[in-house]
């Protein structure tokens, strides 16, 4: 066990203990983007920098991968930690000047107009690499990938055509921070215009309602290796029939 | 199939009777064939030179076809020994003449000597030549003996013997202890001390282990480790092998940028000989020990030379850095304890278990030991690589070594470091060179480059010239490198367009901050390098193209302007035969003029006028 004394708040971790686990016990709030409990992290986007002193060193960390092996001193507010973040908003800012998700935790550190060039591009991204991580870690089939690199890195399909791996489930869109990645269901269809991929939806079989993409019935059944009523019937009408059981 | 060799006394053996035919005094010549002297077309002076030995009956005279020698601005070298007399610039044409002179009638060819350009003294033996002469040639001095291909050069000349040692005299912990007291510290950009690394290696859990080579140099102008594995690859494998050993690893990566062909040749070949002679491989020597390397290509990318980036490049993954809080030494490549050095760091190692850590610790200075490389480049008069015992001054190698600028100009700054790095103006020229002392400059070591400036640099430019680099290679994985170096450039293209205002030196400020602190690996962490020693020992240079709106070195295009002095112009047309933009008017027999709004300012007009008519403001 090591002693943590975070935001002067004192506690006892396991080795190894991630500080964002100790922040979130002790319901100290740390601002994260592209963090996500369900997939690796990748540390990117820096928000949850926080300045930890060990051995008698003052440094700055990400609290979202940072594991405590000694005895730490956190400070998840200090004025060195918050000048950093409002430089990371105002970068941000400047590349998503619409996404409302920026644009509170801007708010949030007095970050105004950024010194620099507002993009134009009307994309909300942030280059975070959560929808390639949960399309493959959580869904499986990578349809997305990061390309390029630098400034120009973003996540696309393989060549920016519609994908054939992709089964429409919408994972990405659900992890998406900045709600950059659209979803649009219309007509008995589901369109992903910056996938610029297409679907056809299933309805119900009991109620009618569309509940998922035929390539996500056809991908299920595949590595479910049977057929499921999961497959025929809505969420709500599967529990329906279940309790009726 | 050579014989593998079961022993020390093996290899003893081998070498006994590698060296007994060799006479100290015969006559043999060595051609550099590094990639430098390739271009400058050294392999047909090779093939001239053969044919005609051949011609003349001339068979016992051996060629030894080696690596980079170091004074590549002067390619083709050719060193005829025993005397060590020094021919540079030679051509196929020449060569009838050295056989015919110098290896027949040992008269030394005077247009073929080299002339030193301080003293317009001519210097015939290759010792003499200051370029040489103030060097401490430990590990390039190699290179002009052997050739790369050939294994039984490298043992000839001692090679191997200190793996022997090693294997069969010493435990882990010992080389351990000797490498820490010989100060060895990583040469690859850090200076991190190399036998550290291995120690928490040793000490980790996890198998197998792996050690790694890093050849995948990337900094703009740097090719210290090109040809280390171009010219000595065997040394660079002793090292590995001897680190192994220590670490207790049985598997090996040598990751080389995809981009150096002759040096992935070389070491392809030399991991091949090793293995015939049982160096690698089984049973090593007969012992215990068992070690393989593997050669892992990069694609060239500048991010994948950071050791946790190019860990996920072997895997076979994007190139792209990870934190860092544990340890590669605990858990590196596929999450197994790792040890990753550079080129430089390896070929080392031999050098120190063969002359004992207290000689090896003799050179250099309190906290950096050794010799290092540093590829010296840009406005110098002796571009090549030179290889100094830490603690020089940046004087003795720009001066001395470098034989001073060129053409006379006055110095202003030298880039090391690379990218990462900073620079350093006139009044550092008397820095000893070391890690620490660079370092506290606001520069670094690196792994070695050095750009030399004159006074038509401008340093803004320069600054923007390496972020322009960064941004191009940082891979784009965190924000504060990705969208920080994003924004620093566009400030710095807006001062060098005359459109700066007072605030972006604030602006730069933060946007170093943000890239210093925030950054995920050390590449982003070092990228605001160039800007701040720049603004740290140049502000007033920034101050003038904020303010005033002029490029005191006359480089930034929409800051300067062209214009012809009526006086000395005599209407001789060449500058109006050569403007691109038909920017320049002319009737016969009459001044020309130059239309300011058609002139895309470059400089043509300037450096064709014989009359000195053009001037720039």
């Amino acid at each position: 066990m090591f002693k943590v004394k975070i935001d002067g708040i004192e506690t006892e971790v396991n080795p190894n203990t991630i500080i964002l686990t100790v922040a979130n016990q002790e319901l100290i709030d740390i601002p994260t983007l592209c963090y996500n409990e369900n997939v690796e992290t990748r540390g990117a986007c820096r928000m949850c920098t926080v300045e930890v002193e060990v051995w008698g060193r003052k440094r700055l960390v990400t609290a979202c991968n940072y594991p405590i092996q000694a005895d730490i001193v956190i400070e998840t507010q200090s004025e060195r930690v918050k000048k950093l973040r409002r430089l990371i908003l105002e970068v941000l800012l400047a590349r998503t000047p619409e996404s409302p998700r920026i644009q509170e935790l801007a708010k949030q550190y007095s970050v105004k107009t950024p010194r620099f060039k507002l993009e134009q591009t009307h994309d909300n991204c942030i280059v975070c690499g959560l929808c390639v991580q949960a399309c493959k870690e959580i869904v499986g089939v990578s349809a997305i990938g990061l390309s390029e690199r630098g400034i120009f890195r973003k996540p696309i399909t393989p060549y920016e055509e519609s994908s054939h791996t992709c089964i429409g489930c919408g994972s990405c869109v659900y992890i998406c921070p900045t709600d950059a990645i659209a979803m649009i269901d219309k007509d008995g269809k589901r369109y992903f215009p910056r996938w610029k991929t297409e679907f056809k939806l299933v309805g119900c079989e009991t109620c009618g309602s569309y509940f998922a993409t035929d390539a996500q019935i056809e991908y299920f059944r595949k590595v479910m290796g049977k057929d499921d009523p999961s497959l025929h019937y809505c969420p709500n009408c599967l529990i329906l029939k279940e309790t009726k059981k | 199939m050579a014989k593998r060799l079961l022993s020390w006394n093996d290899l003893k053996a081998l070498q006994k009777d590698l060296i007994k035919n060799i006479n100290p005094k015969s006559r043999w010549i060595a051609i550099c064939e590094g990639t430098g002297c390739r271009v400058y077309g050294c392999l047909d002076v090779s093939k001239a030179l053969e044919q005609e030995l051949a011609k003349q009956g001339l068979n016992d005279i051996k060629v030894m076809h080696t690596g980079c020698h170091g004074f590549c601005e002067r390619g083709t070298l050719m060193v005829i020994h025993p005397e060590g007399i020094f021919y540079s610039r030679v051509k196929p044409a020449d060569i009838a003449e050295i056989v015919e002179k110098t290896i027949k009638n040992n008269q030394v060819i005077e247009r073929l000597v080299y002339v030193d350009p301080q003293t317009n003294k001519k210097i015939p033996y290759e010792k003499d030549i200051p370029f040489y002469k103030f060097q401490k040639r430990m590990l390039l001095g190699q290179n002009q003996k052997i050739s790369p291909t050939s294994i039984n050069d490298y043992i000839a000349i001692g090679g191997y013997q200190a793996l022997a040692k090693v294997l069969f005299s010493m435990t882990p912990e010992q080389v351990i202890s000797e490498v820490k007291s010989a100060g060895l510290r990583g040469r690859g950009g850090g200076g991190f001390a190399a036998a550290r690394k291995w120690e928490s290696s040793r000490k980790a859990q996890g198998n197998p282990k792996y050690i790694i080579c890093n050849a995948d140099e990337g900094d703009p102008g740097a090719y210290m480790d090109r040809s280390v594995v171009e010219g000595n690859p065997h040394s660079v494998i002793e090292g590995m092998i001897i680190g192994a050993f220590t670490v207790g690893s049985s598997d090996g990566y040598v990751y080389i940028r995809h981009e150096y062909p002759l040096a992935l040749h070389h070491i392809t070949e030399a991991i091949k000989q090793a293995h015939e002679y049982g160096l690698l491989g089984e049973n090593i020597l007969g012992s215990n020990f068992s070690f393989d390397i593997k050669i892992s290509r990069g694609g060239g990318a500048f991010v994948a030379g950071e050791s946790s980036a190019l860990m996920q490049s072997i895997e076979g993954r994007v190139a792209e850095p990870r934190a860092k809080y544990v340890h590669m030494a605990e858990h590196g490549l596929y999450n197994k304890p790792t040890v990753l050095n550079n080129v430089e760091t390896w070929a080392n190692v031999p050098l120190i278990i063969n002359m004992g850590s207290a000689a090896y610790g003799k050179i250099g200075t309190e906290g950096s030991k050794g010799t290092k490389i540093f590829s010296l480049v840009g406005k110098i008069n002796n571009t090549g690589l030179v290889e100094v015992p830490m603690g020089v001054t940046l004087r003795q190698i720009i001066y001395d070594i470098g034989g001073g600028i060129k053409q006379g100009k006055k110095f202003k700054a030298v880039q090391t470091g690379g990218p990462s790095g900073g620079v350093l103006p006139a009044d550092r020229l008397d820095l000893q060179v070391d890690f620490d002392r660079l370092t506290e400059a606001g520069s670094m070591m690196g792994s070695g480059g050095m750009i030399v400036m004159d006074e038509d640099n401008c340093m803004v430019d320069v600054a923007k010239y390496f972020i322009t680099f960064l941004q191009e290679e940082s891979c784009g994985k965190c924000v504060p490198c990705r969208e920080g170096l994003k924004r620093m450039l566009e400030i710095l293209n807006k001062i060098t367009e005359g459109k700066g205002e007072e605030g972006d030196m604030q602006t730069l400020d933060d946007l170093s901050l943000l890239l210093a602190e925030g950054s995920l690996c050390g590449l982003g962490n070092t990228a605001q390098n160039p800007v701040l020693s720049t603004i740290k020992y140049f502000r007033d240079e920034y101050m003038a193209h904020i303010r005033d709106k002029k490029c005191p070195a006359k480089v930034c295009k929409a800051l300067i302007k062209y214009q012809i002095n009526k006086e000395k112009c005599t209407g001789c047309y060449l500058c109006y035969n050569n403007c691109p933009s038909n920017a320049i008017t002319g009737q016969p027999k009459q001044k020309h003029e130059i239309d300011q709004d058609k002139c895309v300012k470059c400089g043509i007009c300037y450096d064709v006028c014989k009359f000195d008519a053009v001037t720039k403001e």
